[in-house]
């Protein structure tokens, strides 16, 4: 999964946006989005925070530098633990030439010590959009941590895993109709680019047009079917 | 047994001053961070031990009409939380002992209590 080969499967697949949200940090979006630009795909820059709740949110930005200005604002809340590569894996940057540039020593996979309320407060404070991840599942979703979305949060939208559609999520929880459903392949191999797809309605691929068609709930969940018409562009 | 007795022998400290405990009482009691969790598996008039903090605990805990919470490792709520539980009647502990350690001690409390 190189920044090269997710740009480049994303494009195979005809897929307009990705974004890409690595689990607590987003060096590697500096380099995804430099090939995105140069092969024509969007490239919304995001981070996946796991709140001290350990529940997981989204957190998408407009550009690079404001996802690195958050990164770094939450960066000291990282628990001191040394990654053990061993147990986890290198935690790598790699650039668009496939070098590896940097690698990450604290453990990524650990709880940021903030809350949900608080890392939701300040990924709006960067004018960033906070979505919380796979609502459904088991482990690190926001209902099955917290018993249910807190109403105070204001959300927008919310992600359902690839394991259940919208239409399913809706009839187990209704109360996600009051947000936006998206969803995606949440890929960590490059096969899987693609396997889900949110359709946005926008003029052009775009973060304006991205945080438009979520507030104005003109999305669409696609699952295996990669063949987009015209005017739309996919997550 | 009385909140009051509970609060005494294990030295728990009642952060939602505005909420009066007296005459109030807990037969058992229930372990969980999980809020869906306690959602399903609490029972009516428990008191609850947790580390969980978020705002949410105290819905959760007037929803499932629990006798109270409990937040172990000398958690301390914010004042969101102290303040919502003050409006909802729900009465918050702070214990310096882990969950552990407090679930054990509540137990032999509780359980003494059950037998007799």
């Amino acid at each position: 999964m190189s920044p090269r080969r997710i740009v480049e499967e994303a494009k195979k697949r005809g897929i307009h946006i990705i974004a890409v949200t690595d689990h607590n940090s987003c060096e590697n979006v500096v380099y995804v989005k430099r090939i995105g630009d140069r092969l024509g795909i969007e490239v919304i820059p995001g981070m996946e925070l796991q709140t001290e709740e350990e529940v997981h949110l989204l957190a998408y930005f407009e550009t690079t530098e404001a996802a690195l200005s958050f990164r770094d604002a939450v960066y000291p809340y990282l628990p001191n633990v040394k990654n053990d590569p061993d147990y986890f894996g290198d935690q790598v940057v790699v650039d668009e030439d496939e070098v590896v540039v940097g690698i990450e020593e604290k453990l990524l996979l650990n709880s940021l010590s903030l809350s949900l309320d608080e890392c939701v407060r300040m990924v709006r404070e960067y004018k960033g959009v906070p979505i919380p991840a796979h609502v459904d599942r088991p482990s690190f979703g926001v209902i099955n941590q917290l018993g249910f979305i807190p109403d105070y949060l204001g959300f927008e939208a919310v992600e359902v895993s690839r394991s259940l559609t919208p239409e399913q999520a809706l009839a187990r929880w209704p109360e996600l109709g009051r947000y936006a459903i998206l969803s995606g392949s949440d890929a960590h191999y490059p096969e899987d680019i693609g396997a889900v797809v949110t359709l946005f309605l926008m003029e052009e691929p775009s973060w304006d047009g991205f945080v438009e068609a979520l507030k104005g709930r003109k999305v669409q969940v696609i699952h295996r079917s990669l063949n987009l018409g015209m005017g739309e562009s996919a997550l | 047994m009385q909140l009051r007795e509970i609060m005494e022998r294990l030295g728990l400290e009642l952060v939602t001053k505005d909420v009066d405990i007296q005459g109030r009482e807990v037969v058992w009691a229930y372990t969980s961070d999980l809020l869906s969790d306690v959602m399903a598996n609490a029972q009516t008039g428990d008191l609850w031990c947790t580390i969980q903090r978020h705002l949410n605990i105290v819905a959760v805990a007037k929803l499932k009409e629990l006798g109270g919470i409990v937040l172990a490792n000398g958690i301390i709520p914010s004042e969101d939380v102290v303040a919502k539980a003050a409006q909802e009647d729900v009465p918050i502990f702070v214990s310096r002992f882990s969950l552990f350690e407090l679930s054990g001690r509540l137990y032999e409390l509780l359980r003494g209590e059950s037998d007799s």
